[in-house]
């Protein structure tokens, strides 16, 4: 699975631009900013209702404007002190599990693609597939079976099985290895063997091989790897309702959506203001990995 | 490698050992503690009638979400199980078709002290699955500051509110609540004020569910009326609970049909208001609502758990008596379901939803409710929606066929 | 360099980890089997004995190295993935919804408690726990007697017809300006309204004192007994102590269990069964009642047939999971049990019409749903792609950073974002557009809206991976193409075009089986609904595994989990098929036969 690697713009020089005409610019590039412009009013103007909403007293669905009159903090401070519906566990709940899970996460995916990648055993082929085939099954879908077991966990150990992060961590995690194995054994597949020959010939263990080298080398799907894991725990709600109960040991899509629910004249502006802190910190790291993201993606993975 | 393996071992050991005092198992649960679960509204109630605990044994109240408390119970496991959960009356069915909840022998006393139907509300199959503690229903509330006169009748109602809203004083002429997804309880006034009804009752008086009325010939002579309101815009169906809230709130709206559960939003206006039973629609048909009731039923768990007579005592004698749903009342906002109880409440706006209900008809608990609530909450939303709407007669005379073919097909 | 990183990551502390970790998991594993044994969780049990010693095996020899790399993630899968699939197929062939939840001898338990029945003339007692002299525990019981009375009011007659009371004119009102100590009660104007008293009650007396007064006079007192599991001992008047309400206190010769001592009666109570007057048996009902209670069947354990002693019908098991009149299928005792019942939850998709109608038309849509999904946001991505890919265009970067913006942000806040916007006549959209669609009102808006709101979350991925694939078209290519003399279109169609389906094909294959199974996008947004006609289950929005999910869950509709999880095995099926045949097709496995 070679992959088009991280694409990048070819660009050529090009002669300085001479003045030209409105016609003419319109021909060449405007249409294009036209065009664009439309797009971006599409994909922003949600945003930029939900952000003056957040800094609006009051708002409803109905008014409203996507610049606020007045600025205001009502909406953060209504929503912080809501001892019934915590957003703060919430939140750093939310977080934590994302990043944890997310960490395991890539461990577990890049242990079986270096299995896969660099070693030649009985079963491997089939194991390949079998991880394939697995993860065309939604987790979720088993959630009954998964709800009952995990009460049969928390019958022997109470503290990682209904109503705990924990519990719930874990078995996000058994969806770790289906799909993320196969994607970094696409990158693996892709650093030459002689890198390890070579290691090996000065001594080094397949330990020193798999963290020492080949991990660090492999930081770009790593990364895509952990930020597809990290939007994947703060997105699912299915096995999150099921499996959490307290109220401050929910998850943010499961709180923010009983908060919202039915509600949304009246919790529309601490929801606009939930939501935007919500999604502050999940937009900066995708910025900030969006050059390993386009590579990422051109692999295969989808977001979930 | 050997040495790595004894190794092994030792840690294994010491981890243990470190297990056994970290990680504890929860302790089995301690004789005489009473497992109560009950939703947020009502646990601080609860909380306060059984700080000292029950009679020797220790009460734990666990807050649910209201709705979970049902279906939690069928998966939970038998550790945390509840020994009695507080709910309503129409989960009845189901948790006593799943074996959750086991019959209870109400006392005669304790029987004559409550409110017979409501009583009834918790009787499945002609045994007595719970004991009731309130009862619930939805009335009509009226902005006082623009509706001078009190509507007589429906048709009152109608002209009045139409008036305001042309003069563009409000926005909703009726706030009840709909969606999309239909609201046949709150629409059920309007339905039996119509001449509507959904089961007939047999001579013993149990539901018979092969007389479904909810397109009967009093109906069919009145459907008409629906579609008036929809053509004026008296009633329309897009109107959800959350917009019905804030409409009325904000004086948008002149009337509102809801119940106490809205009692803090209610208090919170900022004008005079009046609550009242809806007003007759046709003349010698009265528009009654749906009288809801709340109870505590008695688990499987509780003699599993070793504490079946306590609990039974809680839910059958402590919980059917005078004081615990007088003070029950007066915490939670609620009508009890104790006659006694119910003559002492002093809050005139309890009494006054009280009042709206009489006449009220309980939510039939049996199982074939299920296939009532999705056609016929429909057939008032296709009725009601504005342009495009289907003819009342029409919308009723499907959710008639819809219902009877899901109640055969059971 | 790398040597000295190598060497580093080696050696001592590296195994000390390895110790520590697999000493936390045997520790775990041997500290638990005590309580899984005591809890007969054997498969629970199993599976964690032979993960753990698969672990300690695999790491601790060096017999399987690349065992070593995947035997966590390995026991992850199997633990969460795995075994929750088998136990979903394994369900799939159960009757397991309402009705059918627990075991056998369960709902033997509670047919036989249930059964037993307070018959028209049986009598209630008030009851005084004690204990005569020699410890024995006897229930001092005395008959309820209740002065009959109309019922206090109307409220809750199952008489549909019951007139109610007419509106009153003078209404009181509640309300108006926030009074300032108790606002909530201040009632202003109406009718003249006495304040009401001050309740009669005490609410503040500590102990809980069972409420059973009684309203017996003094003359007519009904006898007292004394009941033991050998029967009713009446007592004479004149050893029975009454309080000033007519209620039984104490009696000469028993002494009463203290109050604080109830709760160790539990044991007690279970054995006791006092034969009443009536041919039942006299039960208490807590600590202060008993009810005389006549069964109404029995069971007989060696035929497993339960007898009606009302009727004689004798109900036997009808195989799945009930106790049934043989005559009458519709006449079974509840509650059932668990019981395979073999295909039938598979055969029922097709066969019962209240199951296959809803089905049909969900499944239909999804497959719509699944693939306008992807049509639109393909088309949308890849033109926003083709045309920002010019070189040199000002603000290209600053374009695609806002483009990109929806599918940053997390996809179950933009869709309760959406929730909102299109919430119908009084949403955003509609009030600022001054439009007045039905969005998630209509069926047919709905469905435009689920598609709508997808579009926007899906579209910038798709402008992503397009972007990635034109720009590693090499541009040696196009350029033959144009020295050619191909007008643009025509490299398009003929160089570029083929060029990106190859890479992005089995992208969009990807994408159609997400949004196969999008939950969040229908569930979060409409919740399947708005209603159809033919189902009281499936809304006009619902995909399969929405469906799925409230066929499972759906709160006040019943639980079928054993026809959900057959479903979600025909969805299984079905993804599975497009990506196997998508994967047959793509390179990822020719390139691995190496």
């Amino acid at each position: 699975m070679t992959s088009p690697a991280v694409p990048t713009v070819r660009v050529a020089p090009i002669p300085k631009q001479r003045r030209q005409t409105f016609a003419q610019w319109l021909k060449s590039n405007g249409w294009r900013h036209a065009i664009a412009w439309v797009a971006v009013a599409f994909a922003v103007t949600p945003i930029l209702w939900v952000v003056s909403a957040a800094f609006t007293t009051n708002p409803t669905i109905s008014n409203g404007s996507l610049i606020p009159s007045q600025p205001t903090l009502d909406n953060f401070t209504r929503l912080l002190n809501n001892p019934d519906q915590p957003y703060v566990n919430w939140y750093v709940n939310t977080m934590l599990l994302a990043v944890i899970v997310a960490l395991f996460t890539v461990l577990i995916g890049a242990g079986a693609a270096y299995a896969f990648s660099r070693f030649r055993f009985k079963g491997r082929k089939v194991g390949l597939m079998f991880l394939l085939l697995v993860q065309m099954f939604p987790q979720f879908l088993a959630l009954v079976a998964i709800y009952l077991i995990m009460a049969q966990v928390s019958d022997v150990f109470s503290g990682i099985g209904l109503d705990s992060l924990i519990g719930l961590g874990l078995v996000y995690l058994g969806g770790a290895m289906g799909i993320n194995a196969w994607l970094i054994k696409g990158f693996f597949d892709t650093i030459p063997m002689e890198i390890d020959e070579s290691a090996k010939v000065d001594g080094a263990s397949h330990g020193q091989i798999f963290w020492g080298i080949i991990l660090p080398l492999a930081a770009p799907v790593l990364a895509v790897v952990g930020l597809l894991s990290v939007i994947f725990t703060i997105n699912e709600f299915v096995i999150a309702s099921a499996l959490l109960q307290s109220p401050q040991k929910l998850t943010l899509a499961v709180g923010l959506q009983q908060f919202i629910g039915e509600k949304y004249s009246e919790n529309w502006g601490p929801f606009a203001a939930g939501a935007l802190l919500a999604a502050i910190p999940v937009v900066l790291l995708f910025i900030f990995l969006q050059k390993f993201i386009v590579g990422g993606l051109t692999q295969g993975s989808v977001k979930g | 490698m050997r040495r790595s393996l004894r190794a092994a071992v030792a840690t294994s050991a010491v981890a243990a050992v470190a297990f056994g005092s970290l990680l504890a198992a929860p302790a089995a649960m301690a004789a005489g503690n009473i497992v109560f679960w009950t939703d947020a509204d009502r646990a601080p109630a609860v909380r306060t009638l059984f700080a000292n605990g029950y009679m020797g044994s220790t009460v734990t109240v666990v807050v649910k979400d209201f709705g979970k408390i049902r279906d939690d119970l069928a998966t939970v496991t038998p550790d945390a199980a509840p020994d009695v959960i507080m709910g309503a009356n129409d989960w009845v069915g189901e948790l006593a078709v799943n074996g959750s909840i086991v019959k209870l022998n109400l006392a005669t006393k304790a029987k004559a002290g409550l409110s017979a139907g409501a009583v009834q509300a918790f009787n499945y199959n002609g045994k007595q699955y719970g004991t009731p503690v309130a009862v619930e229903n939805i009335a009509l509330i009226t902005n006082a500051s623009l509706i001078k006169t009190q509507p007589k009748t429906f048709q009152e109602l109608s002209t009045q509110a139409l008036a305001l809203k042309k003069a563009g004083k409000v926005d909703i002429p009726l706030a009840v609540q709909q969606g999309a997804g239909g609201d046949a309880y709150h629409m059920y006034p309007m339905f039996t004020g119509l001449g509507g009804y959904i089961f007939g009752t047999t001579a013993k008086g149990a539901y018979d569910v092969k007389n479904i009325g909810v397109f009967n010939k009093v109906f069919a002579a009145n459907a008409s009326i629906i579609d008036g309101w929809n053509k004026t815009g008296l009633i329309n169906s897009k109107v959800t609970g959350d917009i019905a809230t804030a409409a009325f709130t904000s004086g948008k709206a002149p009337f509102w049909i809801t119940g106490p559960w809205n009692l803090d939003k209610i208090k919170a206006v900022g004008f005079k208001y009046r609550i009242s039973a809806v007003p007759p629609i046709v003349a010698g048909t009265a528009a009654v609502p749906f009288i809801g009731s709340q109870g505590v039923m008695l688990t499987k768990y509780a003699a599993a758990h070793g504490v079946e007579a306590a609990a039974t005592s809680l839910v059958t004698e402590f919980m059917a008596g005078e004081k615990a749903q007088y003070q029950l009342s007066a915490l939670n906002d609620r009508f009890p379901a104790n006659t006694a109880a119910a003559a002492r409440v002093s809050n005139p706006l309890l009494k006054a939803f009280g009042d709206a209900g009489k006449g009220g008809v309980p939510i039939p608990n049996i199982s074939q409710m299920n296939a009532v609530w999705g056609p016929l909450g429909a057939a008032w939303v296709n009725s009601t929606k504005g342009a495009g709407a289907m003819p009342a007669a029409k919308a009723f005379a499907q959710a008639q066929v819809a219902i009877k073919k899901a109640v055969a097909a059971g | 360099m790398i040597q000295r990183l190598i060497a580093r990551l080696g050696g001592t502390p590296a195994l000390l980890l390895k110790l520590l970790f697999l000493g936390l998991v045997n520790g775990m594993t041997v500290w638990a089997i005590p309580t899984m044994i005591s809890n007969e969780s054997w498969l629970m049990m199993a599976v964690l004995v032979i993960a753990t010693l698969a672990l300690d095996f695999i790491l601790l020899t060096s017999r399987y190295i690349p065992a070593k790399y995947v035997i966590i993630g390995a026991i992850f899968l199997t633990i969460f993935q795995l075994i929750p699939i088998f136990y979903n197929v394994s369900i799939a062939f159960t009757n397991y919804s309402t009705g059918n939840i627990g075991t056998k001898p369960d709902a033997i338990t509670a047919i036989v408690r249930d059964s037993a029945a307070e018959s028209e003339d049986s009598t209630s007692y008030d009851m005084l726990p004690t204990r005569n002299a020699t410890g024995e525990l006897v229930l001092i019981l005395t008959p309820q007697v209740v002065a009959v009375e109309a019922p206090a009011d109307g409220s809750g007659t199952l008489d549909p017809s019951a007139p109610s009371a007419s509106a009153d004119p003078g209404l009181e009102e509640f309300g108006g300006e926030p009074a300032a100590s108790e606002p909530a009660l201040e009632e202003f104007g109406g009718t003249e309204t006495t304040p009401s008293a001050a309740p009669s009650g005490d609410l503040t007396s500590g102990t809980n004192d069972l409420n059973v007064a009684t309203d017996a006079e003094a003359s007519d007192l009904p006898p007292t007994y004394a009941g033991t599991n050998e029967g009713l001992d009446e007592l004479p008047a004149s050893d029975v102590q009454r309080d000033e309400f007519g209620t039984v206190v104490s009696a000469t010769g028993f002494v009463n269990v203290p109050g604080e001592g109830f709760s160790n009666l539990e044991s007690e109570f279970n054995d006791l069964a006092i034969p009443g007057p009536q041919g039942g048996v006299i039960k208490p009902q807590g600590y202060a009642t008993a009810v005389e209670l006549v069964p109404t069947l029995t069971y007989d354990a060696t035929a497993d047939t339960f007898t009606s002693l009302d009727t004689g019908v004798v109900y036997s098991n009808n195989g799945s999971g009930n106790f049934a009149n043989p005559d009458d299928a519709e006449d079974v005792l509840v509650p059932g049990w668990r019981e395979y019942i073999g295909f039938t939850n598979f055969t029922n998709v097709f066969t019962d019409s209240q199951i296959r109608d809803p089905f049909i038309s969900v499944f239909i849509w999804t497959f719509i749903y699944a693939i306008l999904s992807v049509f639109l946001t393909f088309v949308l991505g890849l033109s926003l792609a083709i045309v920002l890919n010019k070189p040199r265009m000002r603000g290209q970067r600053v374009y695609r950073a806002l483009l990109v913006l929806p599918y940053a942000v997390p996809a179950f806040l933009s869709i309760l974002v959406w929730a909102g916007l299109l919430n119908d006549d009084f949403g955003a959209l509609n009030s600022v557009t001054g439009w007045h669609v039905p969005w998630l009102f209509d069926p047919f808006w709905a469905r435009v809206s689920v598609i709508l709101v997808n579009l926007w979350l899906g579209f910038p991925y798709m402008f992503l991976v397009s972007t990635g694939a034109l720009q590693s078209i090499p541009s040696e290519l196009q350029e033959a193409a144009r020295v050619d003399g191909a007008r643009s279109f025509q490299v398009w169609r003929r160089v570029n075009m083929p060029l990106l389906l190859v890479a992005l094909a089995p992208l969009l294959i990807a994408s159609f089986a997400f949004n196969f199974n999008n939950f969040n996008g229908i569930y979060l947004l409409t919740g399947g609904g708005p209603a159809m006609d033919n189902s009281e289950v499936a809304g006009a929005t619902d995909i399969l595994i929405s469906y799925t999910y409230k066929i499972a869950f759906s709160a006040g509709q019943g639980n079928d989990y054993g026809l959900a999880s057959a479903i979600s095995i025909y969805i299984f099926i079905i993804v599975g098929t497009i990506s196997a045949i998508s994967f047959a097709r793509s390179r990822a496995l020719r390139e691995d036969r190496a």
